[in-house]
């Protein structure tokens, strides 16, 4: 039995609709349109316990309304969620004490008061012993390096160390499931990576389920075996990166750097040539033809000093597949 | 900890922030003032004209410093739902549906200002300047009433904030008007019921009970020859009203969880 199960679940918003203007103003008071929106069409997956997924799809795709749903803030239209055993909107009180939820876009801390002083109502909220509460928090200060910044103010604290906190916040109470909404917006390089290292670690060493949702193709690529992709309220891909790759990145680059000027304007079995300054790009398919073979014909066509082998940019194969899926 | 003792925590966090910033004790100077100068302008009128039939300014200042008080209350420990119609499209709701706690409860702490503090002060203040000025003497029992109806008058407001947070997960729009029955009704409270208009005294004795809380117990412990018996209705009236609005609410949080924001 698997920890999360989501089948054909479907959820339509209703937003009023009015014309722009005074006039339109008018007009709303005593016609309401309303146009349906629907966020998600027919989504169905199961996760086990321990799993990681990376969650993608554009903007508006129906990401945030699946946390939502899971986490038991929404109601969906249609289907069954079941979550730990339990409908998450039925049995919320039980449901979210066993969950935790970290938006990037938003603080679940106090603003005025220092760190600590959130933990500690977090901890009398969620009915945290004192003892597993000084243990945790000591872990988790020492992970997440939380030194001085447990004494500042939250309004204080930069973008990165303040979601070094809400991660905190998120696991004090040590859930077993824990979804991440655009964890890593706004972050800094650093910060991104402390990020995907914490996850990681809680994923592998104590095997904390997780849902992640997020623009940033390197977080799936360091962290997700597993990629769902959503797209106009559908599932349209789940299974591994690497399959999606096959899919939509067959591909891969050769890189040159010419050592003298080179006329090149075909190679058997490229797909495409360009030539810029002194560097040239050759695009062929691995399925079609051997990449020594490629490489071959082209140091035996053009003086070569440099080159490397790339596949296509995991940024570049989503935008792709956006695009196949008119997105 | 029980979900009271979790309250008076949210009520310590709110307190600690609000001391974060400078300005805190002069805000409290403020509306300590304004809570002042307010019954002047009707003390003014009474001075220069006198009494209006049976009622002088003490007799008005009574109800009127009953009705403040209850409303002061109102705004110390209920002021997260006060503020809550304006929190909720910053998704605040959301994620007090992720605590594992009431959600009265949690928006009942969402905020607290001491400086709202100020109002209680001075209408417990105009009560007791008007009580001895009239020469009340006050048995065990109206002080008990009195108590009681500022308890009551506490829960009435309550209820319309709340019914006010209700309304705002539909629309915000339409919130504004629900000032009429906060500071709107205890303006009103200046003015002797028997000249109000009677659809106006009607709404807040039947609809939002305020005058029940305020004017009825006022003239119980003064002796304006109402019936004794009316002196006890403040708690029961905040009660049931209060009652009504968590009726209402439980249905806003119903049609949330359908819609989202």
């Amino acid at each position: 039995m698997s920890l999360i199960q989501l089948n054909g679940i479907g959820k339509t918003f209703y937003v009023a609709e009015r014309p722009p203007g005074l006039l339109g103003a008018l007009q709303g008071i005593f016609v309401r349109q309303r146009k349906a929106i629907t966020a998600l069409a027919d989504i169905s997956f199961s996760i086990d316990a321990g799993e990681l997924v990376g969650y993608i799809g554009p903007n508006g795709a129906g990401k945030s309304t699946t946390v939502k749903i899971m986490s038991g803030i929404l109601v969906p239209d249609s289907g069954t969620c079941i979550v730990a055993g339990r409908v998450p909107w039925q049995e919320r009180v039980a449901h979210v004490a066993e969950i935790g939820v970290v938006f990037g876009q938003r603080s679940q801390l106090w603003w005025d008061v220092p760190v600590l002083d959130s933990f500690q109502l977090l901890r009398d909220i969620y009915r945290v012993s004192p003892t597993d509460f000084r243990r945790r928090l000591a872990d988790l200060a020492d992970i997440l390096d939380l030194g001085q910044l447990l004494h500042t103010p939250v309004r204080q604290l930069s973008l990165g160390q303040r979601m070094r906190c809400e991660l905190a916040a998120a696991m004090l109470h040590n859930p077993r499931i824990l979804f991440l909404d655009e964890p890593s917006i706004g972050l800094d390089a650093v910060s991104k990576l402390a990020l995907r290292s914490f996850l990681k670690a809680l994923n592998q060493e104590q095997g904390v389920t997780m849902i992640l949702t997020t623009h940033d193709m390197a977080d799936i690529e360091t962290l997700c075996q597993r990629v769902m992709v959503i797209g106009h309220g559908r599932l349209l891909y789940d299974g591994k990166l690497a399959g999606l790759k096959q899919q939509y990145a067959p591909e891969r680059r050769i890189r040159a750097t010419l050592a003298s000027p080179c006329q090149l304007s075909e190679l058997p079995g490229a797909d495409s040539i360009t030539i810029s300054g002194n560097e040239l790009v050759v695009d062929f398919q691995p399925a079609k033809i051997a990449p020594q073979t490629i490489i071959a014909a082209l140091t035996a066509a053009c003086p070569v000093s440099d080159l490397v082998v790339e596949s296509i940019s995991v940024d570049e194969m989503i935008a792709r597949m956006y695009r196949d899926l008119s997105l | 900890m029980n979900e009271f003792s979790l309250y008076f925590r949210y009520l310590r966090l709110n307190f600690l922030g609000g001391l974060q910033y400078q300005g805190w004790p002069l805000q409290m100077v403020g509306v300590f003032f304004t809570a002042i100068i307010d019954p002047i302008a009707v003390l003014i009128l009474f001075s220069r004209f006198g009494a209006v039939g049976s009622w002088t300014a003490d007799r008005v200042m009574l109800v009127y410093g009953l009705a403040l008080t209850s409303f002061g209350f109102a705004e110390l420990f209920s002021r997260g739902f006060d503020t809550f119609p304006w929190q909720i499209r910053t998704g605040a709701f959301d994620r007090i549906l992720l605590r594992p706690r009431s959600t009265f409860l949690q928006v009942l702490g969402l905020r607290f200002q001491l400086n709202r503090l100020a109002r209680v002060v001075s209408g417990l203040c105009l009560v007791g300047w008007s009580l001895v000025v009239q020469g009340v003497s006050l048995s065990f029992w109206h002080i008990l009433q009195l108590l009681f109806a500022l308890a009551g008058g506490y829960l009435v407001y309550t209820g319309v904030f709340v019914i006010a947070s209700a309304i705002a997960f539909w629309t915000i729009e339409a919130v504004d008007w629900i000032y009429i029955f906060t500071n709107g009704s205890y303006q009103v409270a200046k003015v002797p019921p028997e000249f109000l208009p009677p659809w106006l005294r009607r709404t807040f004795t039947f609809f939002m009970p305020m005058l029940v809380c305020s004017y009825w117990p006022a003239a119980v412990v003064c002796g304006w020859g109402v019936s004794p018996l009316l002196g006890w209705l403040p708690l029961p009236a905040g009660v049931a009203f209060l009652g009504l609005a968590l009726a209402a609410w439980r249905l806003a949080i119903r049609q949330y969880a359908s819609t989202g924001s």
